[in-house]
């Protein structure tokens, strides 16, 4: 194949990620030189170009090509694919949240959905990266924006403080992924992880520069992630950032975390005893620290985050579970990767719906945070009431809903992969999240209002509220007919 | 010959780090880092990659070392009792957590089981020139195309960031 021919193969086949970064240059240059008074239309453009792209994306899984992009630096197969399905969904959903959001709060910036737009192509990067440079590469383009865009309330001091604590510790974590890859390069001679298969697959040496290496990408995968015990940092920046760009971080950041880590496990899956046990201990710890720890929040946000840490869990089980195959250059997914990328899809369609809840209820100078504020709000505001409690149900896993099917795939994907340990600890974590995921409920529904209601001129919040509704529609349209999903997900039930 | 004079270098290079991290005054500090930044690229230069000591000089001790200088004549942080530590214990658990550090990754191995390296006069010769950089970077063949055409995105998201929370009227 000629250069040009391959450099325009390349680009079609990574076309959605184009997408996005095109909008979001276009975007803003448009907010800054052409629509200077016009802020709101930055937002409606990054819909677009977000919808535009998610569009392309489901034609591409469709299609079910596969291809490597730039000689290898990218692999566009179902995982990457799915995974930027699983994001795209985010990023329109985020998109309608940050619009009414930060209307709202007086906060409107056109940059904000401009750095969201990039952080997202970001994480599609990190689905798509075929080898550790590409990676980090696409981490750190995830990662900067979120920072900034979690100190974006500038006048805030707990912003700040987010951004700043993230910020750190990101730094931190990026330095300890940098040493695992430079290790690996020591133990394999080569970076891309395709090759790294191969290389094991004919000899499955293991070496402690080796273990070393996979430990440390391990460690700074599981901050971006929030496993326990590398999660501290999780509760604040989740309390502080501004709660539409907690949304955001919630999905994406893990979504793309979790991505990379199937990538790379399967990258050494042929060395699997060099790492297994250190996913399942990871694993169990985040589970039931998450869990135990979510019970005795006061605050929705920090609750939400302990939340997203316990599901962190549950998906690395999946990991743990997972064992991908190629096979004459195909990718072919096992049951614990189609697990791992339901869960995220259902997790994505969650923790966006609660937090969207929480983002309609905010108005200006106050937002609804702690469970005080949910006392009553059946009555006060039936709507975000009961969507948010099917949220809850969804998150605490009771059918009829995606998080139930979610948990139950990865359980089973658990079992036939013989991880019974983890299977068990997750049953048993589920039932503790039941718990508080419950109690808002019974918040909500079953408590007095406090206090006198408060008179609320009408804000236009349509975009939040259509975000909560394709996210409850999706929670319960998946949850009853998954099947819909079997031809993105590639043969759910084969 | 070649490995008395690397002794020597990374002696010197570890040296000037400890003083960097030790002296109370920051200024000395600053000079003390130069000092690192310019022994590590004398490092790069024996292992054949020219174009990054030079940028490591350039960027590094050049660039980034007078932003620091900048801060600190901002701060006039010059006084060496601003930057006393107050409490006496942080040090010694970073030394201790240090060693521990060192200790496993000595006995996972990472430590001085690098093979011998396999370059050959052709490869020492145009290695890490610019040219052969510059190819590798460029050249669609290679995977690195892709990635170092992200980074300047990147580069736009620090810049724009950056603005974002400096700009002073929201």
């Amino acid at each position: 194949m000629n250069g040009a021919s391959h450099i325009a193969s390349s680009l079609s086949a990574i076309l959605p990620i184009l997408i996005l970064m095109g909008t979001a240059c276009v975007a803003l240059m448009g907010d800054v030189f052409i629509w200077k008074r016009q802020r709101a239309l930055t937002g409606i453009v990054a819909l677009i170009g977000s919808v535009w792209a998610l569009v392309v994306n489901l034609q591409q899984i469709l299609g079910y090509g596969s291809s490597e992009p730039f000689s290898g630096s990218l692999v566009y197969d179902s995982l990457s694919q799915t995974t930027s399905l699983v994001l795209l969904i985010a990023t329109v959903l985020s998109v309608l949240l940050a619009i009414t959001y930060l209307r709202n709060r007086g906060l409107e910036l056109g940059e904000y959905h401009v750095l969201l737009l990039f952080s997202a192509s970001g994480a599609m990067l990190m689905g798509a990266a075929n080898d550790l440079i590409m990676l980090f590469i696409g981490i750190e383009v995830l990662s900067v924006a979120l920072y900034v865009l979690a100190g974006i309330a500038r006048t805030e001091e707990r912003s700040e403080e987010a951004a700043i604590k993230y910020f750190l510790l990101g730094a931190f974590a990026s330095g300890f992924l940098l040493y695992g890859i430079a290790l690996v390069y020591g133990a394999t001679g080569t970076t891309n992880l395709q090759q790294i298969n191969h290389l094991f697959s004919a000899k499955a040496s293991i070496t402690p520069i080796l273990v070393a290496g996979i430990g440390l990408l391990i460690v700074g995968l599981g901050f971006k992630a929030a496993l326990v015990p590398f999660h501290q940092w999780t509760p604040d920046v989740y309390e502080g950032a501004p709660t539409s760009v907690t949304a955001f971080m919630a999905a994406a950041a893990k979504v793309g975390a979790f991505a990379a880590f199937l990538r790379i496990m399967n990258a050494f899956m042929p060395v699997q005893p060099a790492w297994i046990t250190a996913i399942q201990v990871l694993a169990i710890l985040t589970m039931v620290f998450g869990n135990l720890l979510a019970v005795v929040q006061d605050n929705v946000k920090r609750m939400l985050a302990y939340s997203s840490i316990a599901h962190a869990g549950y998906v690395l089980v999946a990991v743990a579970s997972t064992g991908m195959i190629y096979r004459h250059a195909v990718l072919y997914l096992s049951q614990g990767d189609r697990a791992a990328m339901f869960y995220l899809l259902a997790y994505v369609f969650m923790t966006v719906g609660a937090f969207g809840v929480l983002v309609l209820l905010s108005r200006s100078g106050k937002d609804y945070q702690t469970m005080n504020d949910l006392k009553g709000l059946a009555r006060t505001h039936p709507f975000a009431a009961y969507t948010m409690m099917f949220f809850m149900l969804s998150l605490g896993g009771i059918p009829p809903t995606m998080g139930f099917l979610g948990k139950w795939l990865i359980f089973n994907a658990a079992i036939s992969a013989h991880q019974v340990t983890l299977a068990i600890v997750m049953a048993l974590a589920s039932v503790v999240g039941i718990y508080y995921y419950l109690r808002v409920v019974w918040m909500m529904c079953f408590q007095e209002p406090e206090g006198a209601p408060a008179t609320e001129h009408p804000v236009n919040d349509w975009a939040a509220r259509w975000s909560v509704i394709v996210s409850l529609a999706g929670t319960l349209m998946f949850g009853v007919l998954p099947a819909l999903l079997s031809p993105i997900m590639t043969g759910l039930y084969h | 010959m070649q490995a008395a004079f690397f002794g020597v270098i990374a002696f010197l290079s570890i040296l000037s780090a400890i003083l960097m991290v030790m002296n109370r005054n920051p200024v000395r500090s600053a000079l003390f880092l130069v000092a690192n930044f310019a022994l590590l690229a004398v490092l790069y230069l024996t292992l054949a990659a020219q174009f990054i000591a030079a940028v490591e000089i350039i960027v590094y001790a050049g660039a980034i070392m007078v932003l620091f200088l900048f801060v600190l004549m901002l701060l006039s942080l010059g006084a060496s009792h601003a930057l006393r530590e107050r409490g006496g214990l942080q040090p010694l658990v970073a030394i201790i957590l240090g060693l521990i550090f060192l200790a496993s990754l000595s006995a996972a191995g990472a430590i001085g089981t690098l093979g011998p390296g396999q370059a050959t006069p052709q490869w020492v010769k145009n290695g890490g020139t610019v040219k052969a950089i510059g190819t590798a970077l460029f050249d669609p063949r290679l995977p690195w195309l892709f990635p170092f055409e992200v980074t300047s995105i990147l580069l736009l998201v620090a810049v724009v960031g950056a603005i974002v929370l400096a700009k002073r009227r929201v």
